[in-house]
Order: C-alpha cells, then sequence, then structure tokens
C-alpha cells in the first residue's frame, strides 16, 4: 500500500459562487470535489443569501502546483468582492493515481478568467 | 366601506401579521426557534405553485382585452420603479452608483410574499380581485432586475473604475429566468392555464384548503429572518429606514393610481400597488450579487427584508388599499 503526500484545498464561500467555483477548480486539475453546506460568519459579516450565515465548503485533494494554482485564481479573482477565505493542508493519501488524473475534456462551462 | 383606520386594526390582527411578529421576537428574546430549511422551501414551493395554478385557471376565463392594460401598466411600472428607486438612493440616500443601483435592482423586482399577504388582505376587507393578477406578478418580476443592473453596468463603463463584473448578462438571464420562484410561478400557471377549471377540480382541495395555513407558517419564518437581520440596520444606518419606507408609498401610490387608470378594481389596484411597493429578496440578490459584487448587498437584504418587508406587511397593504378606495370612491 502506498501513502502519497497530497494537498486538500479548502474554499469557504458565499453559496452563490458554489457551482462556478466547483466548475473553475475541475478546469483547473483537480480530478473531483466535494462541497459542503456550512454555517459561520467573518470579518466582512456580510449576509448575503436568503439564509443569513449560511456558507459552502468546497474541497478537493490535488498535487501541490495544482493547489497553489487553485489558490491563486480563487485569490484573485474573488478576494475583492466577495466573501471567500481559501486554505491547503498537507494529507496522506492512498490511491494516488486517483487524484492525478486531468479533469475530463469537455466539462467546463465556465473557464477561468485570467 | 371601512374607514383607514379599521383596515389597519383589521390588518395588524391578521394570523399572517401576528405569525411575522412572533418570527421577529421569537430573535429579540433569543429563542433558538428555527424553522428547518427544507420545510421553508417546501412551503415556498406549496404557495408559489398553488398561486401560479389557481392564476392559470383564472387566466383561462380572462379575455385579452380584460388583460391588456393592466399589463401594459405593469410593464410600465417595472421600467419605471427601479430607475425612481435608484434616484432616490443616489440623490436622497447620497449612495454610491453601485449601492444605489444593487438596491433598485431589488425595488424594481417584486416579493411574492407581499402580492399574496395583498390578496389575502382584500379577501378580509371584502374586496374582489381580478384573477390574472397573479400573471402579472410574473410580468414585474424580472424587468426592474435588469433595468437596474443596467444602470450599475453603465456607471461602471462611464467611470472606467473597477472590472468587468462575473456574470455576463446572459448567465443573469438564465438565472432569473430559471429560478425557483419564476419557474414555479409560470409553470403553475401555465399548468392551470391548459387544465382549466373542470380539472382543477381534484387537486383544488390540497392546494387551496392548507393555502393559508402554509402562509402563517411561512410568516413565522420570514418573521425569523428579519429578526435575525435586525442587527444589519445599526451598521446601515438611518438612511435605509427612511427610504426603505418612503420608497414603497411613492411605488404603491403608483401602482394603485396606475392601476385603477387601466380599469382594475379597488382590490385589484391595491394588490398592484402592493406588487409595485415590494422589493425582491429571492430573485434579486444572486443576480445582483453576480453582476455588481462591488455593491455591498447588506444595504440590500436589510432595506428589502428588514424595512420594506415589515412595512408594506404592517401598514402599506392597508395604505394602499385605503388609496385605491379613496380614489375609487371619489370618481
Amino acid at each position: 500500500m502506498t501513502i502519497q503526500k497530497f494537498k486538500l484545498v479548502t474554499i469557504i464561500a458565499e453559496p452563490i459562487l458554489a457551482k462556478q467555483i466547483k466548475a473553475e477548480i475541475r478546469v483547473l486539475g483537480s480530478s473531483g470535489v466535494t462541497s459542503t453546506e456550512v454555517s459561520g460568519e467573518g470579518d466582512r459579516n456580510l449576509n448575503t443569501g436568503e439564509v443569513p450565515g449560511n456558507k459552502v465548503k468546497i474541497e478537493c485533494v490535488v498535487e501541490s502546483k495544482i493547489a497553489l494554482k487553485i489558490m491563486e485564481h480563487i485569490a484573485e479573482k474573488y478576494f475583492d468582492h466577495f466573501s471567500v477565505i481559501t486554505y491547503s493542508q498537507d494529507i496522506e493519501i492512498l490511491r494516488p493515481e486517483k487524484f492525478s488524473k486531468p479533469a475530463p475534456p469537455g466539462r467546463s462551462a465556465h473557464g477561468p478568467k485570467k | 366601506m371601512m374607514t383607514p383606520y379599521e383596515l389597519f386594526k383589521m390588518n395588524l390582527l391578521s394570523p399572517l401579521v401576528l405569525a411575522f411578529v412572533l418570527g421577529i421576537f421569537a430573535k429579540v428574546i433569543r429563542s433558538e426557534l428555527s424553522l428547518p430549511k427544507d420545510l421553508y422551501t417546501s412551503l415556498s414551493i406549496y404557495l408559489l405553485l398553488a398561486l401560479g395554478l389557481k392564476g392559470g385557471v383564472e387566466l383561462s376565463l380572462t379575455t385579452f382585452q380584460e388583460i391588456a392594460w393592466p399589463a401594459l401598466v405593469t410593464l410600465f411600472l417595472g421600467v419605471l420603479t427601479p430607475v425612481t428607486a435608484y434616484l432616490a438612493f443616489r440623490k436622497l440616500g447620497q449612495f454610491n452608483p453601485i449601492d444605489a443601483a444593487g438596491i433598485a435592482a431589488h425595488y424594481g423586482s417584486v416579493s411574492a410574499v407581499t402580492f399574496i399577504a395583498a390578496t389575502q388582505f382584500v379577501a378580509s376587507a371584502g374586496g374582489q380581485i381580478e384573477g390574472f393578477l397573479p400573471t402579472l406578478l410574473t410580468l414585474l418580476e424580472s424587468p426592474g432586475i435588469h433595468v437596474a443592473l443596467g444602470i450599475g453596468a453603465l456607471h461602471r463603463v462611464r467611470s472606467k473604475a473597477g472590472t468587468a463584473g462575473q456574470g455576463s448578462s446572459p448567465s443573469v438571464l438564465h438565472e432569473i429566468l430559471t429560478s425557483r420562484s419564476l419557474l414555479l410561478l409560470v409553470g403553475g400557471l401555465v399548468i392551470g392555464f391548459l387544465i382549466g377549471e373542470k380539472n382543477y377540480e381534484p387537486i383544488k382541495p390540497f392546494f387551496e384548503s392548507g393555502f393559508k395555513g402554509a402562509l402563517v407558517l411561512f410568516l413565522l419564518e420570514m418573521g425569523l429572518v428579519a429578526g435575525e437581520r435586525l442587527k444589519d440596520l445599526k451598521r446601515t444606518g438611518g438612511r435605509i429606514v427612511t427610504l426603505g419606507i418612503l420608497i414603497p408609498i411613492l411605488h404603491g401610490t403608483l401602482g394603485v393610481l396606475l392601476g385603477e387608470w387601466a380599469g382594475l378594481s379597488v382590490g385589484g389596484a391595491c394588490v398592484l400597488g402592493a406588487m409595485a411597493a415590494s422589493a425582491s429578496y429571492i430573485a434579486a440578490p444572486p443576480a445582483v450579487r453576480m453582476t455588481l459584487p462591488e455593491a455591498n448587498p447588506a444595504y440590500s437584504l436589510t432595506a428589502s427584508l428588514v424595512v420594506t418587508f415589515p412595512f408594506n406587511l404592517l401598514a402599506g397593504i392597508p395604505l394602499y388599499y385605503a388609496i385605491a378606495s379613496g380614489l375609487a370612491g371619489g370618481l
């Protein structure tokens, strides 16, 4: 059994951004994505949705260079005007080949903006 | 005919208003009460579909001549109200253009709950409502949002400040047209129109007998949501409160005047006034958030949910009814 070091990238964002961010993560090279509804508040304290405090937590397991790409993209596109945070952690995984595959072609409707 | 005082008193003692007040009270005393999110979603699906179905059945009994003028007047209101709201928040409220446009999009669109509350009020006041009003509701939902977003985009191009928004127009249009509320309303209207009175009969008990009770629960949830956001009032300031009350009075009066001019009954004109006076809190927020991300959503949501919706529910609707019956009586 091979254990390999990978990155877990987490993005916590306004629910309205969920669909878009998930699509962008796939385009940037993540083979999968998991999202959960969460609640909380940060320094902006923007109650943006129908339900105050509702947020979405998006996670993906990627190699470290893709992790950096994803985080840079999130920072550049969303940090100015949206309630978004992102961070990464070192994790150990099994089946590394499962997470190294490029996203299947033609999956993306919204390409990431430069 | 009831005096304005009697109308206000009757309104304040209606189950809808009292349930809403209970919701706010629960938040004020920091109760743990909350409705499960799935129940809230289910209730809104039930209410919107029931509204659409009944409206569709009534629409199948309406002639084109009856609805033509009211529909034109409604579209006119949809284009006018975002402009007046923008000017008021920009000039009187001194908000920056992008924030003003964001708020104006909410006032240009419509709140379905306010519409339903107005129809219930008219019914308890003994008035009649034209059956095609739910159709007008769908007409008013989206034009105002586009007009206001257009104002915002225009300003951004002119000032060359900031980058382009996240969403392009087609995606915003898609977002609005496929939103839960509009899909259920329009879908219900089409189904009701197609099945007609006879085939509506079997499903009528489910969609009509539970309607008012479901509405009471929904208003309780609205009270909880508004109560939760009460603290935002402190941060957004008095301008939001003042304009959040003045704008619905202005738009409501305009709606009543144009409604009666277009030949609507007292009840119909009151409901049209309430529609024009109301501010969206479901269709507009995501569209504004994606198109004008610089606009502070705390302003628009506080204005529509914490100020304008309660104002319309507590005082606005009886006011529009009093204006409508005053006008009709004076003619």
